[in-house]
């Protein structure tokens, strides 16, 4: 008889799951079977593996200054605080424009990196405050995170890690407008610098995307022999 | 116990509105609450991001806290809260689909040979799967509870705590 069927309930049995009657043939078949024995030990040294894992990592940088700025009383967030935020993300996205040579092709031809909402389907023109375009927007970053995630081991390391500032800095500047949109619900302006901050995310991603694809392919180039 | 009684009183402090003791909170459970954030999300700038709004929400929360002494598991339960309230508005399918396959082209990882740690194979895992492995085997919680944070069936989640072992253990072993 297939062993198949006892495994289940080795797993039950190391999770407390299973009925003292299953129990007992589990023991019974235990006793007799060198192979179930062997994923038993090989279930549990996993789940050990898991609950002996540090409970502490922190994080890389000290979060604690963006926390302190909003621990004061409720108050509403200054115009100019949000205006400063997006413009500083505008400029640090200088940093990442491409160096002078050839460019790599345009966002609008690269294909999506998953089936759905892709670079190429990203609503570029959306209006202020446009909802869809805010979830669309949501959606290919999404796929981008994904796709920079997988393709980051083939990125130099500044690289990445100018992305990955970036990135965080973007995000701050999100939570900035988020928290002034909530104190402000119907103020259209704020809306539509959430839209620009969002759109910026998702061009850095899909911009180093491209950068790795770019790479891949010029790698994959047959290279001329020596000598001619 | 001295450090028990050190944490009650910063607490309460806190509580008063004493920005500086909530700091000394900070410091004394950052560490944990990015590992749970991480763990769960598989992204440092997420996890980065809802560390901040744990503890954001802590603060404006900390007149709710009935008593001090419970202070580190009412973090860690609003800190687990908040990162599937978020995982569900980002990845509702993946979250409640218990057999995406995207992760394991023909039930295996794309290379069963790679050895990687631990944490690395659990950040590899669907987003689903690593939720409630970390849930159930990392932080001690009940399918019934990972269930009703994910609004799902209880079924769904033991079939995504199997199914994250499964892949775990493809992954790991050589």
């Amino acid at each position: 008889m297939s062993c198949e069927i006892w495994r289940e309930n080795i797993e039950r049995s190391l999770d407390a799951d299973l009925p003292v009657a299953e129990m007992r043939l589990l023991s019974a078949h235990l006793a007799a079977c060198p192979a179930c024995r062997r994923e038993q030990e090989a279930l549990r040294g996993l789940i050990a593996g898991l609950q002996e894992l540090p409970a502490e990592t922190p994080p890389e940088s000290d979060l604690w200054p963006a926390i302190e700025a909003r621990c004061s009383k409720p108050r509403r967030v200054p115009l100019w605080a949000t205006l400063l935020a997006a413009a500083a993300a505008a400029a640090l996205l200088l940093v990442l424009r491409p160096a002078p040579g050839p460019r790599p092709p345009s966002s609008r031809s690269l294909p999506a990196t998953t089936p759905g909402v892709g670079v190429a389907t990203l609503p570029l023109d959306s209006g202020y405050g446009d909802i869809a375009g805010i979830a669309a927007l949501d959606a290919a970053r999404l796929d981008l995170e994904a796709a920079f995630a997988e393709r980051r081991q083939t990125l130099s390391p500044r690289t990445t890690l100018v992305v990955e500032q970036n990135l965080a800095l973007l995000a701050q500047s999100i939570m900035t407008i988020q928290e002034a949109i909530a104190a402000d619900p119907g103020n259209h302006r704020l809306q539509g610098m959430l839209v620009q901050v969002k759109r910026r995310e998702v061009a850095v991603l899909a911009d180093v995307t491209q950068r790795s694809v770019a790479r891949g392919r010029e790698e994959m180039r047959p290279r001329e022999p020596a000598g001619l | 116990m001295r450090e028990a009684s050190s944490q009650i009183e910063l607490v309460s402090r806190a509580r008063g509105g004493d920005v500086e003791a909530f700091e000394a909170l900070y410091r004394a459970h950052v560490g944990r609450i990015h590992a749970v954030c991480l763990r769960m999300t598989g992204n440092r700038a997420t996890a980065e991001d809802l560390v901040q709004e744990a503890f954001v929400r802590a603060w404006r929360k900390l007149s709710s806290l009935r008593t001090e002494s419970t202070f580190s598991s009412w973090l860690l339960r609003l800190t687990v809260n908040l990162v599937v309230s978020h995982l569900r508005s980002r990845l509702p399918r993946e979250l409640e689909d218990a057999f995406d396959e995207r992760a394991e082209p023909g039930g295996r990882f794309p290379n069963p040979a790679a050895r990687v740690d631990l944490e690395e194979a659990l950040r590899s895992l669907p987003a689903g799967a690593r939720l409630v492995v970390v849930l159930h085997d990392l932080e001690g919680y009940r399918h019934e509870e990972i269930a009703r944070l994910m609004g799902t069936a209880v079924g769904t989640s033991k079939a995504q705590l199997h199914r994250a072992r499964r892949l775990l253990r493809g992954r790991l072993v050589v």
